[in-house]
């Protein structure tokens, strides 16, 4: 066991080193070997008063330990499950002009306004229709319909609309022959003017009654996609 | 009260070892003593006085004494319990005639096992209730947040059961602290649905102080501060220890804590392991499906005695939790929050049960290392000096497409350096002071393998302080003061909307300043008065200034706002108590809380259109705030056997500039219970049944009628009330002791949703629990 004599140099040495050395050495903040020096320096400079000196060199070491730094750049984040772009596209199955809905947020919950465009449908038609959902924050742009695609079982699209005749009709099927909704065979009636919203639901119940015609109510899920867009017939 | 000699138990192993024989002849020596009411200092008849080794007992008479006849020289166990009593454990190494002086912490000062701090021992005017291990130990199936709910003023606020956090007086998060064995908890504080990461068990002492007066810690506890403290370790040569089984029937979860202890020669230690885990939760109506948690929690602490002078102390303690979240919380925007607030029963609801943990989920770990060392400079002064560092990673899974559910939507990890050195000493004239330095360095990271950009950025924070705080006893009042200075410096790489986003560093500078002063009196025992004021400064919270996009678990933007400035509160309570013996106690405590500057998020008004449809816009705002309110206590003996406890609390809030109610409040409470103590154990053969108590408690939350239609989503769920029972007991065998408590939550399996649960929007709260805590002590 240690003398007596060396017990009282002993244990201010534990008391100021043991939880200050941790610190220094972990930090990294402060240049671990200069402190360390200047503290053992002025210990034995000052050993009949070491007691009283401890408190003066924790307050150094305390206030010398910050020299506040900035957090490296964070490295980019690859938003690849963003959906930025969302298209649907009108087709005349008897020919003519193809008429394209279009709703593009590029930045996703910004304060910026999403661009829609829209376009004028004729009155009784018969169209196909596709949606097709892009990230275009991505170069080139991530074609994200390839991915509900993929996991047709857990999607499906729904069509709502208040525009009298206007009707959508699933034409794909997932493996188990429920619909998706990436293509539908939309008619239209006379002439109007309304909204149609389009929404993506994740996880729907596509067994519950009336989700396989395109009826919300009962579909529970969470909504990937809701927009809404002005329509016209003419 | 007693001692022992290190010499003589070193004779006595020899004597035993090598002349086994003499033994015999040395069985004459007797144990006497008698026994007091800690807190009253009465004399305590019929305690039951048993000791391990022999298996035999005695009950001390009315005039408080006992005597054991006739034992041989030996170490010896002996157990003291009476009751309403937490029992007391002494170590005794008999080697002649000896005199034990007992003191029991008796039952009569507690409020549901809630200990008001003994008005003599006090050297803080601020009120402060405490919880002890027993009490904690029959809690064992709750986490912090839900213990800390029996003291009055005290609520929490929660997402879910697994989730958490402590509010006191209205306040929580960075508003309150929580010291985990004196270093300030770190980790993603700010987030409602973040639950403080400590492992209740692993602490001996769960304190609540209602008021600015956490002076010598980093960050702000403007509004209270909860302190968990692992105990000091026990001075006893022998291992000793609990173990801890638990279950419960809602959840069908079960769970193991371990605790062992030992304080061999100069050095002592003990380690506390906790293994839970539990399946889907269940309202009155239907299970919650994904509302499973598990959780490892472990911790090792070392004490050292190099010198009477020098004691060093390590602890370490790792926090590990998987927490499931409700499937059908889980929301893609407005219209499925209106369609799941109209729906009576959650999406995704299925009739099976499961010990499935899915996304969404969080996984949470909390690592702590501590050295701390504290320097006698005389017996009442001293210098204390410690260094901490604490590891905090938190991720937030979602449910994502293709695959991605796998990764987490939020990865956030935190490493916080904390230091402290402080200097206390007392002078002959009653005065104490204690003055100190202590610093603060948080490192804030986000994963970017996230692939969603974060909600708050990568930031480092660095905080130095300074503090000064005493005491001084004029006759009967004491007095208190204290100052404490800080410096926040916090450097920020936020990232701005944009395409692509833009990284822009900000640097902070924000002056901190804490002033408390109080005063304390006892004018006789059934009236003391204590009041007392601080006010505190806080700096805004990085998300404060800087969250920026969807917080997915609310369904709303938030945005922050950089020109944020500090927020002070100016807190003053009032409190009048008191106590008659064994018979009867109480507590009024009021409390005014000014605020200027009071940081909060309100909801625009604005809907904004994005792709995933449309969300309500929230920003953060300041404007000068009043939070007000009234705690009750109170316990009354009818008889010893029959107790009556009762606890109400009352906030108010109001933004005053806008003159509406402060929202997230909780509602008025009132919590009563009665229990009855069985006074005789019982015997069956050779084993005693001690401490018989059966309590009914009724627990009524009013309707939270004051928030406006437009500051929720919802208007508050009504009022409820729910009833819970209680049976415990302690069961001495013929060398150990075993305690049982078997309970019932919502005994009626009332549905009810509560204010302060953001899980109301979606689902009832839970339905009936039956819970079983076995406590094997050896």
């Amino acid at each position: 066991m240690l003398k007596k004599g060396s017990i009282i140099l002993v244990e201010p040495f534990l008391f100021l080193v043991l939880p200050v050395t941790l610190s220094i050495n972990l930090t990294r903040f402060i240049f671990a070997t200069l402190l360390q020096n200047l503290i053992f320096t002025l210990l034995n400079q000052t050993k009949l008063k070491m007691k009283q000196s401890f408190l003066f060199l924790l307050a150094l070491l305390l206030v010398i330990s910050f020299s506040a730094c900035d957090p490296d750049d964070p490295e980019p984040v690859n938003e690849e499950e963003l959906i930025t772009t969302l298209n649907l596209t009108f087709t005349p199955t008897a020919g003519g002009d193809v008429v394209a809905f279009s709703f593009q947020d590029l930045d996703g919950d910004g304060t910026g306004a999403p661009v829609v465009s829209t376009g004028i449908l004729q009155a009784n038609t018969n169209y196909t229709t596709s949606v097709e959902l892009l990230n275009e924050l991505e170069s080139p742009a991530e074609d994200i319909t390839l991915e509900i695609a993929e996991e047709d079982l857990d999607h499906q699209f729904f069509y709502i609309t208040n525009v009298s005749g206007l009707t959508f009709e699933y034409s794909d099927m997932d493996p188990q022959g429920n619909p998706i909704g990436l293509t539908t065979i939309c008619n239209t009636g006379d002439a109007g003017t309304g909204t149609m919203t389009v929404i993506l639901l994740h996880e729907p119940n596509k067994t519950a009654a009336g989700v396989s015609t395109g009826d919300l109510t009962n579909a529970e899920g969470e909504t990937d996609i809701e927009v809404t867009f002005d329509v016209q017939i003419q | 009260m007693f001692k022992y000699n290190n010499k003589c138990l070193i004779i006595c192993f020899l004597l035993c070892g090598l002349f086994s024989e003499l033994k015999a002849n040395d069985c004459n020596i007797n144990i006497s003593g008698h026994i007091h009411d800690e807190s009253t200092g009465e004399l305590l008849d019929h305690v039951h006085i048993y000791i391990e080794e022999l298996a035999l007992g005695a009950v001390s008479e009315d005039d408080g004494n006992f005597i054991f006849e006739d034992l041989c020289a030996g170490e010896y166990h002996l157990i003291f319990s009476h009751i309403g009593c937490n029992p007391k454990y002494v170590y005794l190494n008999l080697v002649q005639d000896t005199f034990v002086h007992v003191l029991l912490d008796h039952h009569a000062s507690e409020l549901e096992g809630v200990v008001i701090k003994d008005k003599s021992g006090k050297e803080e005017t601020s009120n402060s209730q405490t919880i002890g291990s027993a009490q904690i130990l029959d809690e064992a199936n709750s986490n912090l947040a839900a213990i800390t709910e029996t003291i009055s003023g005290v609520s929490s606020i929660r997402n879910g059961s697994g989730i958490g956090k402590p509010v006191i007086h209205g306040l929580y998060g960075n508003r309150i602290a929580i010291l985990n064995n004196g270093v300030r908890q770190s980790g993603q504080q700010w987030g409602i649905d973040h639950s403080p990461e400590i492992d209740p068990l692993s602490a001996n002492e769960i304190k609540v102080i209602k008021g600015a007066a956490s002076l010598a810690h980093p960050g702000s506890g403007l509004g209270g501060v909860v302190i968990s403290s692992p105990g000091k370790i026990v001075r006893e040569p022998h291992l000793h220890g609990n173990v801890v089984m638990l279950g419960e029937s809602n959840g069908r979860g079960g769970g193991l804590h371990i605790q062992a202890n030992q304080y061999a020669g100069k050095v002592g230690w003990k380690i506390t392991g906790t293994i839970k885990k539990a399946g889907d939760l269940r309202s009155p109506n239907y299970f919650l499906n994904n509302t499973g948690h598990e959780a490892y929690n472990f911790t090792g602490q070392l004490e050292h005695s190099v010198s009477e002078k020098l004691k060093l102390n390590f602890y370490g303690s790792t926090y590990n939790t998987t927490i499931g979240i409700l499937r059908g919380s889980h929301i893609g925007n407005r219209s499925d929050l209106i369609a799941a607030l109209g729906s009576d029963v959650p999406n995704f609801t299925e009739p099976d049960f499961s010990y499935a943990i899915d996304a969404p989920k969080q996984k949470v770990q909390h690592h702590l290392l501590k050295v701390s060392s504290k320097y006698f400079i005389s017996d009442d002064s001293w210098l204390e000096a410690y260094s901490a560092f604490q590891l905090n990673d938190r991720k937030e899974f979602d449910i994502r497409r293709s695959g991605r559910t796998e990764i987490p939507a939020l990865d956030l990890n935190q490493q916080t350096w904390s230091n402290s050195i402080s200097f206390q000493t007392a002078t002959k004239n009653d005065l104490k002071i204690k003055t100190g330095l202590d610093s603060e360095v948080i490192f804030n990271r986000n994963d970017s393998e996230t692939g969603i950009l974060p909600i708050i950025p990568d930031y480092n924070a660095f905080e130095q302080a300074a503090f000064i705080h005493g005491t001084k006893r004029f006759g009967i009042v004491l007095s208190e003061f204290g100052i404490r200075y800080g410096n926040v410096i916090q450097r920020v790489k936020a990232i701005e909307d944009g395409s692509p986003p833009l990284i822009k560093p900000y640097a902070n500078n924000f002056n901190r300043f804490t002033f408390i002063g109080g005063l304390s009196t006892s004018i006789n025992d059934l009236f003391n008065i204590n009041f007392n004021t601080g006010y505190a400064n806080r700096n805004p919270n990085v998300n404060e200034l800087y969250s920026n996009g969807l917080h997915q678990g609310v369904s709303g933007i938030e945005e922050g706002d950089v020109d944020l400035q500090n927020e002070s509160a100016l807190k003053t309570t009032l409190s009048f108590s008191g106590r008659k013996k064994d018979r009867f106690s109480y507590e009024l405590l009021g409390y005014f809380q000014a605020f200027s500057d009071y940081i909060y998020l309100n909801p625009t008004g604005e809907i904004r259109p994005t792709i995933r449809g449309s969300f309500p816009v929230f920003k953060y705002e300041q404007e000068d705030a009043d939070i007000f309110g009234l705690d009750f206590t109170a316990f009354y003996a009818i008889n010893p056997s029959l107790i009556i406890n009762s606890n109400v609390a009352f906030v108010r809030g109001r933004l005053l500039d806008s003159d509406v109610p402060v929202i997230n409040l909780p509602s008025d409470n009132l919590r009563h219970s009665v229990s009855y103590r069985f006074g005789e154990a019982l015997n069956f053969n050779k084993v005693h049944f001690e401490n018989m108590e059966i309590g009914l408690t009724h627990r009524y939350v009013f309707r939270q009628g004051r928030i406006l239609e437009w500051q929720d989503f919802v208007i508050a769920p009504d009022a409820y009330q729910l009833y819970s029972l209680e049976f415990s007991g302690d069961l001495q065998l013929r060398k150990n002791r075993m305690r049982i408590k078997f309970g019932v939550d919502n005994l009626l399996d009332t549905v009810y949703r509560d204010y302060l649960n953001r899980q109301r929007y979606f689902a009832d709260d839970l339905g009936r629990n039956f819970n079983l805590v076995v406590t094997y002590k050896f």
